[in-house]
């Protein structure tokens, strides 16, 4: 159960220790997303949960001094208004929501910068995914049970 | 099963564990010890999504199914009680009309689906062979997901949002100290 | 076909009759949840088997693709169709987890039990 104090300096290391490699995977998992298996969700899940491995380890209060409930709201919000207005954006050429080649550059196919809008879509996903789980937990976490 | 013996004998195994493992979570009476033998349960469901030759899947259901899931039960676990409390009364009736629809979907889908390894949808060889013309990604299912299905997309976003929002709206005096608003 | 050509299919029927069970028969709201957590998985798991082509291959292309050929990979692809439904279906799944999660704490917080048929008067 994740306290309000934080675990042992064992759990503290490691955690210090696994939280970067952890947020590595979750990286190449988003932006290889359109190239092998994975995408935006499978990445923003991960990230909420090295958040999650934080606040077990840290506490939440030392995680919620640098990453706020409100900058959670925040970047929740704009990962899903960026999924509309990068739709949006086939509308102003000309061509019908949702458009996706022919709007933005085509690139060539197995590169990283390739097959148009998909990587903006799945980083506007991991933005969406990650905020609402990570706030998700906070709310969940703060709440005191009854009696105490 | 026109696979190699392995491939069928571990596919097979996999299949009855997942079973047992419903059946262990469903009646075992420590809900923590449920919650963690579910997270075990979604590993094994991850590895015939694999077994299954869906690699996008399997990533999904082993970051949900065994981080986020699990994560979840066991704080709404902690903030509640841990053991299932009440008597173990069984409603036989009702009993008895689940038993009666499992045997019509076993015999329905035993006998008038086509074998296993034939697929019934043909749209997916149009998926399969153009979206390296259509989109230019090598991953299949990820253009389909954002590109020739865009809006279902969208709308499983709105439903993840709305999600957060009956969260947060069941919880908008919980967050913060003591009685002061929502910040 | 027959009941050992079918067997996967079989299988998540199994899963899914377990979770129906589990959400109708028990009465602790935290099982409720766990039961829909079995039932989408058996449904999802039905799903993916249903794309399932003999010897396939997944559908994403590779280096090890182009060397064998574009025509393998149209014809030994499973069917990505069913994956993007249920790559969907998983998200709104714990979409819904986590609200159905919170209002159980709530409900907790408000009647001081779990149990379906003790929460009887209406409060607030």
């Amino acid at each position: 159960m994740p306290t309000e104090k934080g675990m042992s300096l064992i759990v503290r290391t490691v955690a210090r220790l696994l939280a970067p490699v952890m947020l590595l995977v979750a990286a190449y998992i988003v932006l290889h997303g359109h190239i092998t298996h994975g995408g935006g969700f499978q990445g923003g899940v991960l990230v909420s949960c090295t958040l999650l491995l934080l606040i077990i380890a840290f506490g939440v209060d030392y995680v919620e001094a640098k990453v706020t409930f409100n900058f959670g709201q925040v970047f929740r919000s704009a990962g899903a208004t960026a999924i509309i207005l990068v739709a949006l954006v086939g509308l102003v050429f000309g061509f019908w929501f949702f458009k996706n080649v022919g709007v933005y550059p085509y690139g060539f196919p197995g590169e990283v910068f390739s097959a148009g809008s998909l990587t903006l879509y799945n980083l506007a996903e991991m933005a969406n995914v990650s905020a609402s789980f990570l706030v998700a937990f906070y709310v969940l976490i703060r709440f005191r049970r009854r009696g105490k | 099963m026109a696979e190699g013996l392995g491939f069928t004998l571990l596919f097979n195994l996999f299949l009855i564990l997942s079973v047992v493992l419903a059946v262990i979570v469903v009646e075992l009476r420590n809900l923590l010890y449920a919650a963690i033998v579910a997270g075990f349960y979604g590993l094994v469901i991850a590895v015939l999504y694999f077994l299954l030759q869906a690699p996008d899947i399997a990533l999904t259901q082993v970051v949900v199914g065994v981080g986020l899931q699990t994560a979840l039960l066991v704080i709404a676990i902690s903030k509640t009680l841990r053991v299932e409390e009440g008597s173990r009364g069984l409603r036989f009736s009702m009993v008895w009309l689940i038993f009666l629809l499992a045997v019509i979907l076993i015999f329905t889908v035993a006998y008038d689906f086509p074998g296993f390894g034939q697929p019934v949808g043909r749209v997916g060889q149009y998926y399969v062979e153009n979206v390296l013309r259509d989109v230019g990604a090598w991953n299949a299912v990820g253009a389909i997901v954002w590109d020739y299905r865009g809006y279902d997309t969208l709308g499983e976003t709105l439903v993840l949002f709305t999600a957060i929002i009956v969260a947060l709206v069941v919880f908008r005096h919980a967050h913060g100290k003591g009685d002061e608003p929502n910040r | 076909m027959s009941f050992e050509a079918n067997f996967p299919y079989i299988v998540c029927m199994l899963l899914v009759s377990i979770g129906l069970y589990c959400i109708l028969c028990k009465k602790n709201l935290i099982k409720i949840i766990l039961g829909f957590i079995i039932l989408s998985d058996g449904v999802n798991l039905f799903f993916i088997a249903l794309g399932y082509k003999a010897h396939g291959i997944p559908p994403i292309l590779h280096e090890e693709t182009f060397q064998h050929g574009l025509e393998y990979f149209y014809r030994a692809a499973v069917d990505p169709l069913p994956q993007a439904f249920v790559l969907t279906a998983i998200v709104i799944s714990m979409g819904v987890v986590t609200a159905a999660l919170a209002l159980a704490v709530k409900i907790y917080q408000l009647y001081g039990t779990l149990e379906t048929t003790k929460i009887r008067r209406l409060k607030h």
